[in-house]
């Protein structure tokens, strides 16, 4: 039996209107499965409104260092026109942020077409990811399966008083020692 | 992913050459990714912290776990199972986050299972009883968190994008122990008996979590020039003393450590020696609760296998 699954990018889109970001990534048997696992390993806890998966290796990916050194793109014969989605990191300590959707026939010309569809983007890594090679979460089960859970209140620290607590223990602790000196 | 790595596109450089550029964008707090170079070093420093990590947050579950069917009211087991899921869930990040660098998973499972891998020690003592979950929650919980802060923090992206996750929840987990440590010691002198107990037996173990004075710590120096972490185990562990030796002192609880004094000079607690010899025994193994803690992973691990046979052969059909 094969041990080492392959590689999964997750994104996750954390509200209705926020775009698509990148989580992490998950090893699976494939990529239904590895939508089921992101799910209990990225959205066991916070509340997401959808998720992609991308296999790792229909990712294409370019630093701003790699661009600037004039990589040119290779003679591959070209495909059939698809969409790809496009992301990009503009910060060092961000994670990859979706940006919009390109028309191409191979990664080199959407990333040109990213390029100037987004020209404010000033971009320290792009992905580009063929639309067709996503798996994406079903609309109709993310309530279920990517939901908040209102009723788990407990789950968070803003329920535990615990510096109020330690107030009042310090206040009757200075009240006592009070009562001890005027005794 | 295909990219072109820099090799391709540029000149080949050397390794100085390449490491001098990687330890410039650490100084330049740059995130390493998956893809980027860095070098062996590195990698295996890192693939060895977070698994060890990813370990003692799965044999973590088991000292409290076992307390879920004897919670002392409907509150506290909610809080204990969503507790327990959520070390479950950290261990999930981590292995998760160990994978980008290439260590496999089920390496990494039969490093713990069949024991060479190391994971916290403090998960090898026993918790005798209820008042235990709520020294844990505050003492080993509260020893974790001033860790993984400082692990948020660290160079290479997706431990530190795990860590932010884990912390956010570890937070949740220091609150609910130091709660019910407060009500304890706010309570009838049985209670207050109860976790003075709880106390003497975690404070220990809990100050060990920090590993090895900085002067024994042999992976210390290299993992801070890397940017992997930024304080030391010192640091770390003084840190912890300062914050809740006043606290436990205020909830008129006292610390196990004859030799803990206030240095007025300094304004710091300083802490009594540290029975190091116990540490690296039960590092080693030879705990009170290894191997209990082992045969319990091996034989859940065993359990599980036939999902994981399930998965793949699902995949196979459809794939």
């Amino acid at each position: 039996m094969e041990t080492q699954w392959p590689c999964f990018y997750v994104f996750e889109k954390p509200r209705q209107e926020a775009a698509f970001i990148h989580a992490g990534s998950v090893h699976a048997p494939d990529l239904e499965l590895a939508l089921l696992i992101a799910r209990d390993v990225f959205a066991r806890r916070p509340s997401r409104t959808a998720m992609w998966i991308a296999p790792e290796s229909a990712i294409f990916s370019r630093t701003k260092e790699q661009l600037a050194t004039g990589e040119h793109p290779g003679e591959g014969d070209p495909e059939e026109e698809r969409d790809f989605q496009v992301f990009a990191k503009t910060s060092q300590k961000g994670v990859c942020v979706h940006q919009g959707t390109v028309r191409a026939r191979e990664p080199w010309i959407a990333l040109a077409a990213a390029q100037q569809a987004f020209p404010k983007v000033r971009a320290l890594v792009w992905w580009l990811i063929p639309d067709d090679s996503l798996l994406k979460s079903d609309p109709d089960q993310a309530a279920l399966l990517y939901g908040s859970s209102p009723g788990k209140e407990y789950r968070h620290e803003r329920n535990y008083p615990v510096r109020t607590m330690m107030r009042e223990i310090m206040a009757r602790n200075q009240q006592t020692k009070k009562d001890g000196h005027d005794g | 992913m295909y990219g072109a790595s820099v090799d391709e596109v540029g000149e080949i450089k050397s390794d100085k050459e390449r490491l001098a550029a990687f330890e410039a964008r650490i100084a330049k707090g740059e995130k390493i990714e998956p893809g980027d170079w860095m070098p062996d070093g590195y990698r295996q420093q890192l693939i060895r912290m977070i698994s060890q990590h990813a370990h003692s947050e799965v044999v973590g579950m088991l000292p409290e776990g076992a307390w879920i069917t004897r919670a002392p009211n409907l509150r506290r087991k909610l809080i204990l199972l969503a507790k327990v899921q959520d070390e479950a869930g950290h261990g999930q990040y981590l292995y998760h986050a160990a994978e980008t660098l290439g260590a496999g998973r089920e390496e990494m499972l039969d490093a713990l299972l069949y024991g060479k891998a190391k994971y916290a020690s403090v998960f090898n003592y026993p918790s005798l009883n209820w008042a235990d979950n709520a020294a844990i929650g505050y003492l080993v919980d509260g020893a974790a968190i001033l860790n993984q802060t400082m692990l948020a923090r660290c160079s290479y992206g997706p431990y530190s994008r795990a860590m932010v996750r884990i912390c956010a929840e570890e937070s949740f987990h220091f609150q609910q122990g130091k709660e019910m440590v407060i009500q304890y010691s706010q309570g009838t002198p049985l209670q207050r008996k109860m976790i003075q107990d709880a106390i003497n037996r975690w404070w220990w173990p809990s100050m060990m979590m920090f590993g090895p004075h900085d002067s024994e710590s042999t992976n210390s120096a290299v993992l801070i020039r890397w940017g992997v972490k930024t304080r030391t185990n010192d640091e770390l562990r003084n840190t912890f003393v300062n914050q809740i030796v006043p606290e436990l002192h205020a909830m008129g609880l006292s610390v196990p450590d004859p030799e803990l004094r206030y240095d007025k000079g300094t304004g710091e607690w300083v802490h009594g020696p540290i029975d190091w010899d116990e540490f690296w025994r039960v590092i080693r193994g030879d705990g009170p609760c290894n191997h209990e803690r082992m045969t319990a992973r091996r034989q859940a691990h065993e359990n599980g296998a036939w999902v994981r046979e399930a998965l793949q052969a699902y995949a196979q059909k459809h794939g």
